[in-house]
């Protein structure tokens, strides 16, 4: 073996060391500690924002579950948090607990990142009644050593990545083309990723709501829960089943990031980063495989990943939805263009419909909104290349698309019909809403520097102090220069493939430009029919549009570039280069500064901190539930009945129960109403019926004379996992068909005629 | 005399471009008001309170205040020489604010100056050193420092600091040794004269940059240069820094030590990188993040040649050492003024760490010096591009950006920022610093001290021995 093996040998044995002794580290016992306290407060003698703390105590660094035992005559005014005076907030992260009446019981986790010895818990009381904390303990949990074992592994393999790529000469075969691309690349992420290098969350409209889909994951998978089709936490524990109408497959990875051990804040950062550094990724790769030209590439993807419109979505409204979109529409965009302009006999053309399948299923798992919108846009792009499209060979891509596309999304799409057609929700009763008002101005269109503001409703405010709801100037003048291509025909350096791309890129960038303005006739639509209701409504904001306009305009600015740099006289492109520059810096750079100078900084630690109650829209609530009546409470019963042993379990609640009368008993447990509880005896086995009651809460009846244990909890049907079985499958045999060789239609005759 | 003329002759041009940038700078003085800065009150009072002195005490040392509303550069101890300038001005019978941008018109154009013949003699080039001499005075965490702040302590040190790094380059990356001990000694102690907390981060720069260059540099003439800088430095500063050291045994009494945790005050690394500074004044970024956060950056320009740099390193494989130990010691300051360093574990420690947390005021005082860093990086670059009419047009650009982004900043201020109207620039100049006129015997033998130095160094340099023995040629 030579030195250069050796040495590898050494350093992965290293790295495995360092794993070993933090996996060991998991077994060691974890200490826990106990505390006595005397905080009562009362209506009498305490007012609002008293506060009492217990006698100060050590901890040695390290990551905590902290659990009070109370009682409190209030919902969530009461609260009660770890606090050090010697410790800087970086050193304690922490952002306490709420405390409610129906409970005796909270746990938060804290991170505490040095050795203090002025710990205290403090509670702050703002009434009504009383509120008691009598004592409360402190428990070692594993968060810091997931933490460090995540580290280790990354640092470990971003080393060992670098390693043999140097030792194994990759790096000295770069071309310098290939070095500068990578460089740009590197700063690309960079600004992509900008906000992100705060150790804090830049707070934007749905914020809250995305970060508790987030805690839904993180709490079903600690409970055994796979996949997540309520979360359980939300609404204080009511439970709230976000994630089987807003698909959340992407967001797992933030999801498991909690579950390791990170705190709100931290996940979020890493998750994101994750997120801009794969639409920098898969938007140049997407770009360099439409262009065939790198540098192009390079430039659509900066242009991209730092436009006005992702920034607007990503970092000043935290639409985590449209966020996945904006990352997805370049791979989309890619697989169409590939179906449309690749030779049908070349090899791998078979697998065409991969990459558009994986896409479209990872779209509509993410964003159904943008899915809308690329269906629609689907539809129209097949109408315009109809020849093609009916091409034998492309159809059959075409459909193999749709249908992988829908296999794959097989998990998400039954639940999400089966409710739809099932119940009846907030969101099938908005068609009424209308969208036409919230269209822009043209104005918006024109502007360069766009700021933060935070009017979004126009017809209120007008343009003072609007939201950057636009695409900025560097993409319009992308669009004056094509046009400029097309009024004096030079398309030199573009394949006639390529300048008919170029002109639906333009073409569907001024259409969707067009369909987010306010004079865009979306009421009358709307009015046209139940589906047009429906569909528009949905859109919410004509805005939404630009996500396309933005795509396109990106790539048609590869375009230009390919066609100013094909010509021989350089200055061109020089000149295009430059505007591009400046007016990407004066618009999309000036935005994200801008943001980050007006926007809010907050942290978030444990997510007891933020509350569970915020649901956004409340869109996905049975029609008429009244989520302010949501705070935990023992299960109540239609009449008399005794209870014992009552406890509130995830997604369910076990209580032994004995209904005397002879009447059946209605009882109401503190879960909210969702297809799918079951009840049972455990003591005989015998299934109990289960129903909405009148606040939409899990109602179990109680025969008369009934005696025994109740356990009632949520089970999806058999045809949900029937699907998920199907999604399996359907995963399985792409891989398969993505890893098998492939021969060209020349090659196969060949080969047929023994040749 | 002639040398004078031909210099001038060969480098009007670019000194005419650096004095535009000084010119351009100056223009928020172009009003009826000063910029209410968190500092400007401690500045007009210390103004106020020299010019009261003049005459009956000498020298002038004020007592510091506590911080509480004053700004944090009221508590600090401070030689207060060149606030003789304005205090003079105002005791002449300008008012405070003529006093006040009097000194500071005067001061961007010393500034302008320096910063153009140091950053030339650096590079070696006029062009590289007119690009960053340019870049200097515009640079935002100056401008912050004279319009957002309204700290003139601070201002004087950014005048002088050009010539603290010409001497570290000198001495460890040029390795000459010839009038270096002089360069050190004038700019270290003008920048201690001028504001003590800029002058002990550049004391950490220079032994950053020595223990970067310690395995070649240590030489016997270095070390002699290193002997002759720390005596001479000493004596001709011991009037001020004896009497600060006696009073470092209550390191509060001195500087202020921060009651809050003093690694929320230290800077996130993207604040450097900022493009479009708004004209914020927090300080604190840890409460609200980078809303409205100070300047504290070198201005994207200094940063975009600084990233080309890299790039073209990664690209090309072509480097150079000066640039590279220069832009090294940047990347450390740089690290060192931001939250990555766990400065709370310094705090409430110990008194020498007292001094030290004390003696920095804040870890983000310290971009001061990574920015003049990275501009002197920036003069290097330039100067070891090979020589092309591209050139010309980078550095045009480069300039043209500076420019720009100052233009934002500047704007920012002016229109964004609190003022303050001569009514309210008494009131403001009314904090009431005391004077310290009865001296203890060892502040009477630290003056001694340095008359003598003084006169020493004047003696030798008449009696022509300086050049000698330095160069060790």
């Amino acid at each position: 073996m030579n030195k250069t093996g050796h040495k590898l040998y050494i350093f992965v044995a290293i790295q495995g060391l360092f794993v070993l002794l933090v996996v060991i580290s998991f077994f060691f016992r974890h200490h826990e500690y106990v505390f006595t306290t005397d905080m009562v407060y009362s209506e009498e003698t305490d007012q609002e924002g008293a506060g009492r703390e217990s006698a100060h105590f050590y901890l040695p660094a390290g990551s905590y579950t902290v659990t009070i035992y109370y009682s409190s005559d209030a919902d969530i005014s009461n609260t009660c948090d770890i606090y050090s005076e010697k410790l800087d907030a970086r050193c304690l992260a922490s952002s306490g607990v709420q405390l409610f009446r129906g409970l005796g019981k909270v746990d938060f986790d804290i991170w505490l990142y040095r050795n203090t010895d002025d710990l205290r818990l403090v509670s702050e009381y703002h009434g009504p009644g009383n509120l008691s904390i009598e004592s409360f303990s402190v428990a070692e949990n594993n968060a810091f050593r997931g933490m460090a074992l995540f580290w280790i592994l990354i640092a470990s393999l971003f080393m060992d990545g670098i390693y043999l790529w140097i030792v194994r000469g990759r790096f000295q075969e770069l071309s310098k083309q290939d070095r500068i691309v990578y460089a740009g690349l590197a700063i690309t992420i960079f600004y992509a990723a900008y906000p992100l290098f705060g150790d804090y969350i830049l707070s934007g409209g749905d914020l809250v709501y995305h970060l508790q889909r987030v805690e839904g994951i993180r709490d079903s998978i600690l409970h055994g829960i796979f996949p997540v089709r309520i979360s359980p936490e939300w609404q204080q524990g009511y439970g709230y089943a976000s994630p089987v109408f807003y698909g959340e497959t992407i967001l797992y990875i933030a999801g498991l990031l909690r579950v390791i051990g990170f705190d709100v804040t931290a996940s979020f950062r890493i998750f994101m980063f994750m997120i801009s550094t794969a639409t920098v990724l898969i938007s140049y790769q997407s770009f360099r495989r439409i262009l065939q030209d790198k540098y192009g590439a390079l430039m659509a993807s900066f242009l991209y990943s730092t436009s006005i419109y992702r920034v607007y979505k990503v970092y000043c409204c935290e639409s985590w939805g449209e966020m996945l979109g904006i990352m997805l529409l370049p791979w989309i965009v890619y697989g169409f263009y590939a179906i449309y302009t690749e030779d049908p006999a070349t090899a791998n053309y078979r697998k065409r419909f991969l990459t558009l399948s994986v896409g479209l299923a990872l779209l509509i798992q993410s964003h159904l909104l943008t899915g809308e919108m690329v269906g629609g846009f689907t539809v129209l792009t097949c109408v315009w290349f109809w020849r093609k499209t009916f091409e034998p060979r492309r159809f059959l891509e075409l459909a193999k698309s749709a249908v992988a596309a829908v296999l794959l999304s097989a998990w998400f799409l039954v639940p999400f019909m089966d409710y739809m057609l099932t119940g009846n929700f907030v969101i099938q009763n908005v068609s009424a809403r209308t969208i036409q008002y919230r269209g822009l101005l043209p104005a918006h269109l024109l502007i360069t520097f766009l700021r933060n503001g935070d009017h979004v409703f126009i017809d209120e405010t007008g343009m003072f102090d609007t939201a950057a709801m636009g695409i900025g100037s560097v993409l319009l003048l992308v669009l004056c220069w094509f046009l400029y291509m097309c009024f004096f025909g030079k398309k030199e350096g573009l394949s006639e493939t390529e300048w008919t791309a170029s002109k639906l890129m333009a073409a569907y960038a001024v259409m969707t430009m067009g369909m987010s303005l306010a004079v865009f006739p979306w009421d009358a639509i709307q009015n046209s029919s139940a589906l047009a209701a429906t569909l528009v409504s949905s859109i919410q904001f004509p805005n939404r549009f630009l996500t396309i306009a933005n795509v396109m305009l990106c790539g048609l600015a590869g375009m230009i570039w390919k066609h100013v740099s094909a010509e021989e006289n350089r200055k061109k492109a020089t000149v295009y280069v430059l505007l591009v520059a400046v007016l990407a810096v004066a618009g999309n750079l000036y935005l994200l500064e801008d943001e980050m100078e007006r926007g809010a900084a907050i942290r978030v630690h444990n997510d007891e901190g933020m509350g569970t109650g915020y649901i956004s829209g409340a869109e996905y609530l049975p029609y008429g539930a009244d989520p302010s009546e949501f705070m935990p409470h023992d299960p109540i019963a239609s009449g008399e009945v005794f209870l014992d042993r009552y406890e509130k379990r995830t997604l369910g609640a076990s209580v032994s129960v004995q209904n005397p009368g002879t009447e059946e008993i209605r009882l109401a447990f503190p879960l909210l109403y969702y297809k799918g509880y079951e009840a049972e005896n455990t003591d005989t086995g015998e299934k109990l019926s289960v129903q909405s009651g009148d606040d939409f809460t899990v109602n179990v009846i109680l025969p008369p004379h009934f005696a025994g244990n109740v356990e009632v909890g949520f089970k999806e049907p058999f045809y949900w996992r029937i699907a998920e079985a199907v999604t399996l499958l359907a995963a399985a045999g792409m891989i398969w068909i993505g890893f098998r060789r492939e021969v060209s239609d020349e090659k196969r005759k060949t080969m047929v005629s023994g040749k | 005399m002639k040398n004078a003329r031909q210099w001038y002759r060969e480098n009007r041009v670019q000194m005419l471009v650096v004095f535009a940038a000084a010119i351009f700078v100056s223009l928020p003085l172009g009003t009826d008001f000063v910029n209410a800065g968190q500092d400007t009150a401690a500045s007009l009072s210390r103004i106020k309170a020299v010019s009261d002195a003049l005459f009956w005490v000498f020298p002038i040392r004020l007592v510091p205040l506590p911080q509480t509303a004053y700004g944090y550069s009221a508590s600090v101890f401070s030689a207060d020489l060149f606030y003789l300038i304005p205090a003079i001005l105002y005791k002449l019978g300008f008012t405070i604010r003529t006093a006040y941008k009097l000194t500071v018109i005067v001061f961007q154009f010393i500034t302008a100056y320096i910063a153009y013949f140091v950053f030339r003699e650096i590079a070696q080039d006029r062009w590289a050193g007119m690009t960053a001499g340019f870049l200097y005075v515009l640079c935002p965490c100056r401008i912050y420092s004279i319009y957002g702040a309204g700290h003139l302590g601070e201002m004087f040190a950014w005048t002088f600091l050009p010539l603290t790094v010409w001497g570290m380059v000198r001495l460890f990356l040029e390795k000459e040794y010839g009038h270096t001990a002089g360069i050190l000694i004038l700019g270290y102690s003008l920048v201690l004269l001028s504001w003590p907390v800029t002058f002990w981060g550049a004391v950490i720069s220079f032994l950053v940059m020595f223990l970067l260059t310690m395995r070649e540099s240590i030489t016997k003439p270095m070390l002699l240069v290193l002997i002759k800088f720390g005596l001479g430095f000493g004596g001709i500063n011991a009037w001020y820094l004896i009497p600060m050291i006696f009073r470092f045994r209550d390191a509060s009494a001195v500087a202020p030590l921060l009651t809050e945790h003093i690694r929320e005050y230290a800077l996130y690394l993207n604040q450097y990188i900022k493009i479009f500074e708004f004209g914020g004044d927090r300080v604190n970024v840890w409460e609200s993040g980078l809303t409205s956060a100070a300047a504290v950056s070198p201005g994207i320009a200094v940063i975009a040649v600084v990233v080309f740099y890299i790039c073209n390193v990664f690209v090309t494989g072509k480097q150079d050492r000066k640039t590279n130990k220069l832009l090294t010691t940047a990347g450390i300051m740089m690290i060192l003024s931001s939250n990555l360093v766990p400065w709370d574990l310094m705090q409430n420690k110990n008194l020498l760490f007292s001094i030290i947390l004390g003696a920095l005021q804040t870890p983000a005082k310290l971009a001061v010096i990574a920015d003049i860093l990275l501009i002197t990086g920036v003069a290097v670059v330039f100067a070891r591009m090979p020589k092309s009419a591209e050139v010309g047009r980078y550095a045009g650009a480069v300039c043209l950006t500076g420019f720009l982004t100052a233009q934002f900043q500047v704007g920012r201020l002016l229109t964004t920022k609190g003022f303050i109207r001569d009514d309210q620039i008494l009131e403001w100049s009314q904090i009431g610093y005391g004077v310290i006129a009865q001296e203890s015997f060892f502040w009477r033998i630290s003056e001694v001290i340095t008359l003598a130095t003084v006169a020493g160094i004047v003696v030798w340099r008449m009696t022509g021995h300086a050049g000698e023995a330095e160069n060790g040629r």
